[in-house]
């Protein structure tokens, strides 16, 4: 059957269709062959061999293009001399793998490596899930997919801003980059620089979290510190800001380098003209990462400060936020709580409406009468500190009144604490103030309140957090903003009271966040006191309308242009005139 | 720091085929250790058949494009020999006449969901062993793999426990997909450490 079908599609001219009207019905039948009926012989076109076209099957040209890794290029090495956290480790590495339902967490390569090579290199890397597992790194309890996102953010960059939410946990996230970056050999000196009561909490976060690095934390007279530079051969060396200013010089001396520099609260370097930042950013490095709850603490200008650290030149003085936006997108991370920790514990904030007691209000009227006709009388004299000093007056008297003590914020406080003392759980409370502090540790004794403010010696502080977090006698504990808003874990507390108010939100809700953070077991109510009809209503007015603009524009990485008070609305807080018209502060 | 080689590390060749409506079919191969780290990558130019090809190989165009042109152009060009080749589409198992590997074929859609692929255990017969769900060998072809396999069931099955250990089985063709994709973006064609027409 097949041959002469084969014949009949290779003959030009010649179709099945003209051999089928040779064949009639009755032979036609399926089990006769083909060849008995049709005679070739009775074809004009086949009386002579046919020609034939031969094709062969077409083949596919293929081009092929190679990369090959290295070994060490992948940072495969098995290093013995971190051993030890695998030798303790349990016999299945993939236990550590958290939230096994949850897709892998690729690293990708950013976008300022070029090289197809190099982006291949890291493209093909396992997932950071089996990284992690196949160096048995151990961790104190399971990270959160974002978290594993960090570190997969931080593993492959040269040069980022870890800019998350304050509580997400930025400080673990660095800590397991660096330390796959040391177990991988990418990696073998890192200079940690964060502010001086952090140390400890940095020291106690490497040993949890990285117990096999070893750690030198440079601190004592400067004899020691030089002794400490030249001979540390630690995997991460610890300075606070001050060292780094005072040891300048050494460090530049010994040509000390390192493959990588952490800048934690890294808003500390942002005015690029400051000591600080010189100091930072004179130090050599081949990698460069800064951590930052508030990037823009005050204005743009502060991301320009960072990057100037960061990536020099990636920022300009003046640049509209959405180019600065589209400049930094692919180097900076900021995840908010709402959009990550689903299952935090909700935040309540209350704004708690006060009146002033009579004698508060007494006082506040007198001085802040007093004071505008002094600054009316001082006319083209005046400047923005003395508005600035009346503010801080005013503010002061709604704490407390400066005569008779009388406080409506203090009432309302001592209630609520009874209530959570009642119930077993702590507060932390804020204030701009030491003396306000000092105040409410003697009114609210009953409470067994702590301190935590800048007149704490910095070798108490720890062993005050200890005593707050384990001692059920004490319940309370008074922060100043400028202390205890930062870096402190009081994740145990419920309750959050601001006695006053600061200038700028964002250092309200950092405060806000030492308890409001990964580990709180509850709800974490927040309290913040404001003195009706004050100046305290005012800036919060103000404020508010700050935060908005703040959260609108964070989508897109880069904030407001401004967050705290500028010059005109310190003014504004004020009806100034004179017989000229409004009053305008000397510059 | 002190460093140690695991002794007789075994490599993994991963290879699959991207088609793409628009451009062709790309193919990839990845060479692994047997910690899922990348030793080598290969990939091709986009391939398009022709209307020829098309007509001439019907049904079995691709299993001929995957698993006698394309899978052993980027075979040949691995310079390091690995020890099975695991590919996710079952046209690749032509693979079998045109390499000396073992072939496996991973059932994706089955894997991966857990991320983890240490609980692999043993497939025998037409069915799926309970308690390895991160990996199935299609048990239609179970025959042709054995037939392919010149380590015998104990030796692929001892390879494949190996690697798992370190990764999920499916997720380096992931890997590959986004590697192909990566240097289609960027233009990837002469970029490589060897490239040339196969």
């Amino acid at each position: 059957m097949n041959a002469p079908l084969e014949l009949l599609s290779a003959a030009p001219g010649v179709s099945l269709a003209a051999a089928e009207l040779r064949m009639s019905p009755e032979v036609a039948e399926p089990s006769t062959r083909l060849a008995d009926v049709i005679s070739f012989a009775e074809i004009p076109a086949l009386r002579f061999p046919p020609p034939v076209a031969t094709m062969p099957a077409p083949v596919a040209r293929v081009r092929v293009t190679s990369w090959a890794f290295s070994i060490a290029d992948c940072g495969t090495q098995w290093v013995s001399g971190i051993a030890d956290c695998r030798s303790n480790s349990s016999s299945n590495p993939k236990s550590q793998i958290p939230n096994p339902k949850s897709p892998p967490t690729r690293i990708r390569p950013p976008r300022d490596v070029v090289k197809l090579e190099d982006r291949l290199r890291q493209l093909l890397q396992p997932p950071l899930e089996s990284l992690i597992a196949a160096q048995e790194l151990r961790f104190p309890f399971d990270p959160f997919p974002y978290q594993l996102d960090g570190v997969a953010f931080l593993y492959p960059r040269y040069h980022a801003v870890l800019a998350d939410e304050m509580g997400l946990g930025k400080t673990m996230q660095a800590i397991t980059a660096v330390r796959l970056l040391v177990h991988s050999e990418q990696v073998h000196r890192v200079l940690l620089v964060c502010p001086k009561p952090l140390v400890t909490n940095w020291q106690r976060e490497l040993a949890s979290w990285a117990p096999e690095l070893s750690v030198t934390a440079i601190a004592g007279q400067q004899e020691r510190r030089n002794w400490q530079w030249r001979t540390s051969n630690s995997s991460v060396t610890i300075a606070n800001y001050e060292t780094m200013v005072r040891d300048a010089a050494i460090i530049r001396e010994l040509q000390l380098e390192f493959d990588l520099v952490i800048l934690d609260e890294a808003q500390r370097i942002k005015n690029r003209a400051g000591v600080t930042s010189e100091a930072i950013r004179s130090v050599a490095r081949h990698r460069s990462w800064a951590l930052t709850g508030t990037p823009i603490e005050n204005s743009v200008e502060d991301l320009v400060g960072i990057f100037e650290f960061i990536a020099p030149g990636t920022l300009q003085s003046g640049m509209k936020p959405r180019v600065m936006a589209r400049a930094v997108r692919d180097l900076v991370l900021r995840r908010t709580k709402e959009k990550v920790l689903k299952d935090l514990p909700p935040k309540l904030v209350y704004d708690e409406h006060l009146d002033l007691t009579p004698e508060q209000w007494e006082s506040y009227e007198r001085a802040k009468n007093d004071g505008v006709v002094h600054l009316s009388e001082l006319r083209t004299e005046l400047t923005i500190q003395h508005v600035f000093e009346l503010v801080l007056r005013l503010k002061q008297i709604c704490n407390f009144d400066p005569v008779t003590g009388a406080s409506s914020k203090l009432e309302r406080l001592t209630a609520d604490l009874e209530e959570c003392a009642a119930s077993g759980r702590k507060a932390i409370v804020f204030s701009q103030w030491v003396q306000t502090i000092e105040r409410l540790a003697e009114e609210l004794a009953p409470f067994g309140p702590l301190q935590f403010h800048g007149r704490i010696p910095a070798n108490r502080r720890d062993e005050v957090l200890r005593q707050f977090r384990d001692d059920p006698t004490n319940q309370v504990l008074l922060l100043s903003y400028g202390a205890g808003s930062v870096g402190l874990n009081l994740q145990f507390a419920s309750y959050v009271f601001l006695f006053d108010r600061w200038w700028n939100p964002a250092v309200e809700d950092q405060a806000i966040n030492r308890a409001h953070r990964i580990g709180a077991a509850g709800p974490v109510t927040v309290t913040r006191f404001l003195a009706e009809g004050t100046i305290e209503q005012r800036i919060d007015e103000i404020l508010a309308e700050k935060r908005a603009l703040f959260d609108d524009v964070l989508g897109n990485t880069v904030g407001p242009a401004s967050l705290h008070l500028s010059r005109q609305e310190i003014l504004s807080l004020f009806d100034l005139h004179s017989p000229a018209g409004p009053l305008r502060a000397a510059a | 720091m002190h460093r140690e080689t695991p002794p007789e590390s075994p490599l993994f060749g991963y290879l699959t085929v991207v088609d793409d409506p628009a451009h062709g079919s790309c193919g990839g191969y990845l060479v692994l250790n047997e910690q899922g780290r990348p030793i080598e990558f290969h990939c091709t130019a986009p391939v398009t058949p022709s209307r020829a090809q098309q007509i001439l190989y019907g049904p079995t165009l691709r299993a001929s494009l995957y698993g006698e042109q394309v899978g052993p152009a980027l075979i040949e060009k691995a310079k390091s020999p690995v020890s099975i080749v695991l590919v996710n589409q079952p046209e690749c198992l032509e693979l079998q006449h045109n390499t000396g590997q073992p072939v496996v074929l991973i059932d994706e859609a089955r894997s991966g969901a857990t991320g983890s692929a240490s609980a692999f255990s043993k497939v025998r017969g037409t069915g799926i062993a309970s308690g390895a769900p991160q990996l199935t060998l299609f048990p239609e072809l179970l025959d042709e793999i054995r037939l392919i396999s010149t380590e015998g069931d104990e030796e692929i099955e001892r390879l494949l426990e190996l690697l798992a250990r370190s990764i999920d089985l499916a997720e380096p063709f992931e890997r590959i997909r986004e590697a192909i994709f990566e240097a289609q973006q960027v233009g990837g064609e002469g970029q490589g450490s060897d490239e040339r027409a196969a």
